[in-house]
């Protein structure tokens, strides 16, 4: 059994990198592989900022992270200096820059680039989308 | 990606955004104790542009890039893009090492992790 990080990178709206990175996990999982966590950086963070409406019969690249991730229990992290420079922020966040509100969905937290790092050194495989 | 043991890769092959993300990554990286190596390939060569500070107070793309030196981050670059880094009248940084694809294809198979942006 390896042990797969994905690295999101893409924006969830201007691409299709989240919709292929979460068939990739899928096909890890149903693989017998493990998902040690998902982080995303750059634009990818905005999967993680609440508010946001898909289309009618549509279910948001949110919630499908977050359902997969609840299901194999990995970590959905969004690189927290990425997030904070486009307005999704927790409580702590909020607090701390006296923000009007939270903006991060529940079940995503913020994290460092030090949780990428190591992934580099425990996971198997580190793929980018 | 491919998985060796000879650290991690960061192929800078678009300009620097903004906020030059790509290279924080690669700094953290290396500040945790990673061996970072990065590539600059076709407009990623654009990091070598002396430019003023995208935002106030913010540093140029290229003194970040001079900052990899102190965390020991290898800088190389194709060469079959030297004539763009000649073009622009750009003078490439005593660090700067320059490969054929060949052999950065061959990093790339040689690497742990690769990233690209």
């Amino acid at each position: 059994m390896a042990s797969f990080t994905l690295l999101v990178t893409q924006s969830p709206l201007g691409s299709c990198a989240h919709l292929q990175a979460l068939d990739f996990a899928q096909a890890v999982l149903n693989a017998g592989h493990q998902i040690e966590r998902v982080f995303f950086y750059q634009d990818a963070v905005y999967v993680g900022l609440n508010g946001q409406t898909p289309i009618q019969g549509q279910k948001s690249l949110a919630a499908q992270w977050l359902e997969l991730a609840r299901l194999h229990a990995f970590p959905l992290e969004l690189c927290i200096a990425n997030a904070l420079r486009r307005g999704i922020v927790d409580a702590k966040e909020q607090a701390r820059y006296t923000l009007p509100s939270a903006t991060l969905v529940e079940g995503f937290v913020l994290s460092g680039l030090g949780a990428l790092a190591s992934a580099c050194k425990e996971s198997d495989r580190v793929v980018q989308f | 990606m491919s998985c060796n043991s000879d650290g991690i890769f960061v192929l800078l092959r678009s300009a620097p955004s903004q906020d030059l993300e790509a290279a924080e990554l690669a700094l953290a990286l290396a500040a945790f104790d990673e061996p970072v190596q990065v590539i600059l390939q076709r407009e990623g060569l654009f990091w070598l542009l002396e430019q003023q500070a995208r935002k106030a107070g913010g540093k140029s793309a290229n003194k970040v890039l001079a900052a990899f030196a102190l965390y020991d981050i290898a800088l190389f670059a194709n060469q079959d893009d030297a004539p763009l880094l000649s073009a622009l009248s750009l003078m490439a940084p005593q660090s700067l090492h320059w490969l054929t694809s060949a052999e950065i294809a061959n990093k790339i198979q040689q690497a742990k992790h690769c990233f690209s942006f």
